[in-house]
């Protein structure tokens, strides 16, 4: 740990590129560039495998979350993961895995964007593990401290249909009462029986940090005060650092709620709406003004402002990563709350502008530690 | 309308509206409720579009990619839009919709093509897990052509009256960045007067029966609304009349009605659409509102296939309430569910219109 303005990642990369089209020719000299530039050891096995045609989809799986963790250790990061490699997307890896859950098709989410979409179609309970054998695996080859990301009990509730809540409910209720009964029961029943006991699992096998993933939480603001509430019972008793993690939103609608929320860290998108000019003035740092608002509200936790656009190729200078640093310590007042990071996962960038992207984010935090140690 | 219709024991006639009852007197009163539910209008139509196949989405990444051509997208979408359109018509439905499978948003054929607009990043649709791409107005907007033509498949819509399908001027521009010194007011108006023009132009061109032209006015319902918006709404909506000679349907979503009580009655449409789904029947009866009515009755946003019975009840009352001619319809767009559950869905709003017409009591 490098002491202030600690660096981490926030979940998923692209698929390792050697993924794409196993076999091919390309696909093992991909190995071999990334084997060696990150330092993977044995990659030549891969290699060769990929050469000869002997690899399997599991192994590849395992390598690639092995070159997942290496790229976060080669960057220099001080808290890594995998990458999220073995995921196929972040809600559809754990609904998969829920009893009474049914997956109905596709859905767009933007343009030509889209997702699976299940439907609750009963109580959801958890039928396996959808993180323990990839925590296990990281945890056994990472070389620096591990966070786990999980994705969160609301954004499983807002993303699937409700077939069932809903229907249980008193018809002499009005249309808005049945709904907001309906939604408060399915998200209790996806904290007590699909997420809580999954956090569980993970604390009993070694997790010492969980990134509790939320891009939904903002989507309606009168549910923010709920949400608070059945984070709080979902964490009680289980020992363990966790980071509540939110992108893409209005983060205003978060408050007052979240000062009651036992959560540790709040990691939050804010590059993506900043400006490119240097310093640490308002104007050049508009994308941090969000920040007034965890102050006036005497939020205890440490804040995780990305400091990198996850949605542009432009390699962020190190040089602007400190500056957006050392605005978040002085509007925070308090450098040993701000965590140095990116705005979400980088799974939208190649692997070299991410790798690219990532050595910046370090070097901008060792340039805002220098500031406060001199070192 | 049936023509003959048979309620208990008693047969009606029903001829150019007029009611005929061969009950005694006495019992005319007791069923009346009934014979009044008998002169209702029911009409069936969709108040939005309809989802994607995988291969359309996979065919428009590919265009975006570089890999396909507008022609391939084309192509697809225009096989799709003739298998749903003609679903439409097997169903029965009183009006035929384009699905707008072009459509990437409501705002983006006219952010795209109009001058002075341009396209910013994403930005959430209301409490939705879908995402629209912000237009721009940067100077005062003017239309180069026929835009609509260019999304709306004119070819597969005969046959039958056509509804038209677009975004209501004030929820458009408020949901807008603004960088023309114009009020959002004003621009509003503005907005109805291109959009106005391009429906005629669309109509000249395509020779279409156009019967009806929905505004999507989900902004009008989501907060109450200042005066000043008020007025801009009544103004866009009579621009629209008036530069069409359209009959005009406000359809609001995913906000209660009750949340434009004391004006909405009054912004000059021929009918307002709610949505029940988060709509009391109370809220309904007293807006206000009478005579026309749209009811999102068929919840657009989730994979539950609704029941006729479910729906009776608001239906009942508002026939009650004297609302002779109901619309049946979607709550908005269908593009939240896949294409087995939209099916089904058009499929469920027949049903619904044929129980509360069959059933009688």
């Amino acid at each position: 740990m490098s002491g202030l303005f600690r660096t981490q990642e926030v979940g998923s990369l692209s698929r390792a590129p050697f993924l794409k089209r196993p076999g091919s020719h390309e696909s093992a000299e991909m190995a071999l560039y990334w084997g060696r530039r990150l330092n993977v050891e044995d990659h030549e096995l891969l290699y060769r495998s990929l050469r000869d045609g002997s690899f399997t989809q599991d192994r590849l799986l395992e390598w690639a979350s092995l070159y997942g963790i290496r790229f976060h250790e080669a960057a220099g990061l001080d808290v890594v993961y995998d990458g999220e490699q073995r995921r196929v997307e972040m809600y559809e890896h754990l609904m998969l895995r829920v009893e009474n859950a049914v997956f109905l098709g596709r859905v767009k989410v933007w343009d030509a964007e889209t997702y699976r979409k299940a439907a609750v179609v009963g109580v959801p309970r958890l039928r396996s593990s959808p993180y323990l054998d990839e925590f296990l695996f990281v945890r056994s080859k990472a070389r620096r401290e591990v966070k786990v990301p999980v994705t969160g009990p609301y954004t499983l509730m807002d993303w699937s249909y409700d077939e069932f809540y809903i229907a249980r409910q008193d018809r002499d209720l009005t249309p808005l009462e049945r709904r907001r009964r309906a939604r408060e029961e399915l998200l209790h029943d996806l904290v007590e029986n699909v997420v809580r006991p999954e956090l569980k699992a993970l604390v009993e096998a070694g997790a010492r940090r969980i990134q509790i993933d939320e891009p939904a939480l903002t989507t309606k603001p009168d549910e923010v005060e709920l949400y608070v509430q059945a984070f709080n019972e979902m964490v009680k008793g289980i020992d363990a650092t966790f980071t509540l993690h939110v992108c893409y939103s209005d983060y205003s609608k978060l408050f007052p709620h979240i000062a009651e929320m036992r959560v540790d860290e709040f990691s939050i998108e804010c590059a993506n709406r900043d400006t490119l000019l240097p310093g640490v003035s308002d104007d050049a740092r508009k994308g941090y003004s969000v920040l007034r608002l965890f102050r006036e509200h005497s939020i205890r936790a440490k804040v995780a402002p990305g400091v990198t656009d996850v949605h542009t190729d432009f390699v962020e200078p190190p040089e602007l990563v400190r500056d957006r640093l050392l605005y978040a310590a002085r509007v925070l007042d308090d450098p040993a709350k701000v965590i140095a990071c990116h705005d979400c996962g980088l799974r939208t960038r190649r692997w070299e502008v991410a790798f690219e992207k990532e050595r910046a984010l370090v070097k901008g935090a060792e340039l805002a530690r220098r500031e406060f140690t001199g070192r | 309308m049936d023509s003959t219709i048979s309620t208990f024991s008693i047969p009606i006639e029903l001829e150019a509206g007029r009611i005929e009852c061969r009950c005694s007197d006495e019992a005319f009163f007791t069923c009346w409720p009934v014979h009044r539910r008998r002169m209702t209008e029911v009409l069936v139509h969709l108040s939005g579009n309809l989802p994607r196949s995988e291969e359309l989405f996979g065919v428009l990444r590919r265009y975006g990619r570089g890999k396909a051509t507008w022609e391939e997208v084309r192509s697809v979408a225009l096989a799709e839009t003739s298998r749903w359109v003609q679903l439409e018509q097997e169903l029965g439905f009183d009006h035929l919709t384009d699905p707008m499978l072009l459509w990437h948003d409501h705002f983006r054929p006219f952010a795209e093509s109009w001058s002075g607009l341009e396209v910013d990043g994403l930005a959430r649709w209301f409490d939705n897990n879908l995402f629209y791409r912000v237009p721009v107005f940067r100077e005062r907007p003017s239309s180069p052509g026929d835009v609509l033509s260019e999304y709306v498949f004119a070819e597969v819509l005969r046959g039958r009256g056509v509804k038209l399908i677009l975004p209501e001027p004030l929820t458009m521009v408020m949901l807008s960045h603004r960088i023309v010194q114009i009020g959002p007011e004003e621009l509003a108006v503005e907005v109805a007067r291109l959009l106005a023009e391009e429906v005629v132009r669309f109509i000249e061109v395509t020779g279409l029966s156009v019967e009806l032209l929905q505004l999507s006015a989900p902004y009008l319902v989501s907060k109450r609304l200042s005066p000043a918006e008020v007025d801009a709404v009544a103004e866009s909506v009579k621009v629209l009349k008036r530069g069409t000679g359209l009959r005009v349907q406000l359809h609001t979503f995913f906000y209660p009605l009750g949340n434009a009580t004391g004006w909405i009655e009054d912004a000059g449409a021929d009918v307002v659409g709610f949505d029940a789904t988060v709509t009391s029947q109370d809220d309904v009866l007293n807006s206000g509102l009478r005579g026309e009515i749209a009811v999102g009755t068929v919840d657009s946003r989730s994979s539950r296939v609704e029941r006729p019975g479910e729906v009776m009840e608001l239906l009942r009352a508002l026939a009650d309430a004297g609302f002779n001619r109901i619309h049946l319809t979607t709550t908005t767009d269908l593009e939240y569910v896949p294409p087995d559950v939209a099916r089904s869905k058009l499929i469920a709003l027949r049903e619904i219109k044929a129980t509360f017409l069959g059933q009688g009591g």
